[in-house]
């Protein structure tokens, strides 16, 4: 009896297996006490119902939160997200304006490198111009003199004295007539800054 | 409107708070009353679950429908009541209670006096069974039972009442 019980209990709750119900409905054809028991069952299944259903409920009194704000929650991140704006704008503007400085100082050492250039330049120039100048004076007030010639021994002329054991291959002379230039000291200030000759 | 699914897999509709009150109130109500057999104990467990569900909102992941979600939290609430409950009054226990000798048993025993005689436990198996109609399977996952438990543990409640119905 108890086996044919339990498969009331499950069957009220729709819970016996389809494949079991045709040995169910079998035992409740030829067992009054179990069709007794499924009437009670059942009657017990809609009384419990019945029960829950005609409660007298009244819930007005209950002060729940219905109208709850829908929570932002972005909200909290907003302050968060303003305030590292903000401090990436400043630190944005005070690195463009130190790169804008950085590049305006490059641009003057460009400048000032490219200032020497030029007068180095310059100065290159007039020292050529000051050497072929005064290698044409000195062909031209001195005809003994012997021009430098690389790799090549000279017979010393008669009369000259030469650099006794000396060890170079080739020697110069020049022997000037400083008489035919203005006398003019030159220092280095004047190399550099005015030209020599024609002046 | 979200779309979620429940434990059986039928996809619900995602309600609003004002609309779940509506809605369950009523059967949070009923289902707090199962439990803890005092009306004005069920009204405030009914305010208590609507104010957790208010708090931890945010926490539903929508793994059940949002009704099932308000029955495990009124059944922790319930639970948690009546826990303590008995730690301070020893004379319950899990087990169904026995008839209360002072009760005249040569008279016939109403289905809410002979509900009240059951324990916690067993008036929450009848509720969601009969009242809810919920499978064997939903019940065992609300109260963290087996699916076989729930079957012999529902069996055992409906003998029991029949017997206190019948005055055995």
């Amino acid at each position: 009896m108890k086996e044919i019980e339990l498969q009331i209990s499950r069957f009220i709750d729709g819970e016996l297996p389809f494949e079991e119900q045709g040995e169910f409905f079998k035992a409740l054809s030829l067992n009054e006490d179990a069709r007794n028991m499924l009437n009670e069952y059942s009657e017990l299944k809609r009384g419990i119902k019945g029960h829950y259903t005609g409660l007298d409920i009244d819930l007005s009194s209950l002060k729940v939160p219905l109208n709850k704000e829908p929570e932002n929650k972005y909200k909290k991140y907003f302050y968060f997200s303003a305030a590292a704006s903000i401090i990436i704008l400043i630190a944005s503007s005070f690195l463009f304006t130190r790169f804008f400085a950085f590049q305006s100082e490059i641009e003057q050492v460009k400048e000032g490198y490219i200032r020497v250039n030029n007068e180095l330049e310059g100065y290159k120039k007039e020292r050529d111009t000051f050497k072929t100048v005064l290698a044409q004076e000195a062909r031209i007030t001195s005809p003994q003199m012997v021009p430098a010639v690389k790799n090549k021994t000279f017979k010393p002329i008669p009369g000259e004295k030469t650099a006794i054991n000396s060890q170079r291959k080739y020697t110069s002379r020049i022997d000037l007539n400083l008489d035919a230039f203005t006398t003019v000291k030159i220092t280095k200030d004047d190399f550099l800054v005015q030209p020599i000759i024609g002046n | 409107m979200m779309i979620e699914k429940n434990i059986a897999g039928i996809i619900e509709k995602n309600y609003s708070l004002p609309d779940l009150f509506e809605k369950y109130a009523s059967d949070i109500y009923r289902y707090s009353l199962s439990l803890l057999k005092d009306t004005d104990e069920a009204k405030d467990a009914v305010q208590e679950v609507f104010v957790k569900y208010t708090e931890n909102e945010n926490s539903f992941k929508g793994a059940c429908s949002q009704k099932t979600w308000l029955i495990v939290i009124t059944r922790n609430y319930c639970f948690n009541i009546i826990k303590s409950s008995r730690s301070k009054n020893k004379r319950f226990d899990e087990e169904i209670l026995e008839i209360p000798a002072e009760m005249d048993l040569d008279s016939k025993v109403t289905l809410n006096e002979a509900l009240k005689l059951l324990s916690p436990e067993h008036n929450e198996l009848l509720y969601l069974a009969e009242f809810e109609n919920y499978t064997y399977k939903e019940i065992a996952e609300i109260t963290g039972q087996t699916v076989e438990n729930v079957k012999i543990k529902l069996f055992r409640t409906r003998q029991h009442l029949r017997k206190i119905l019948k005055n055995y």
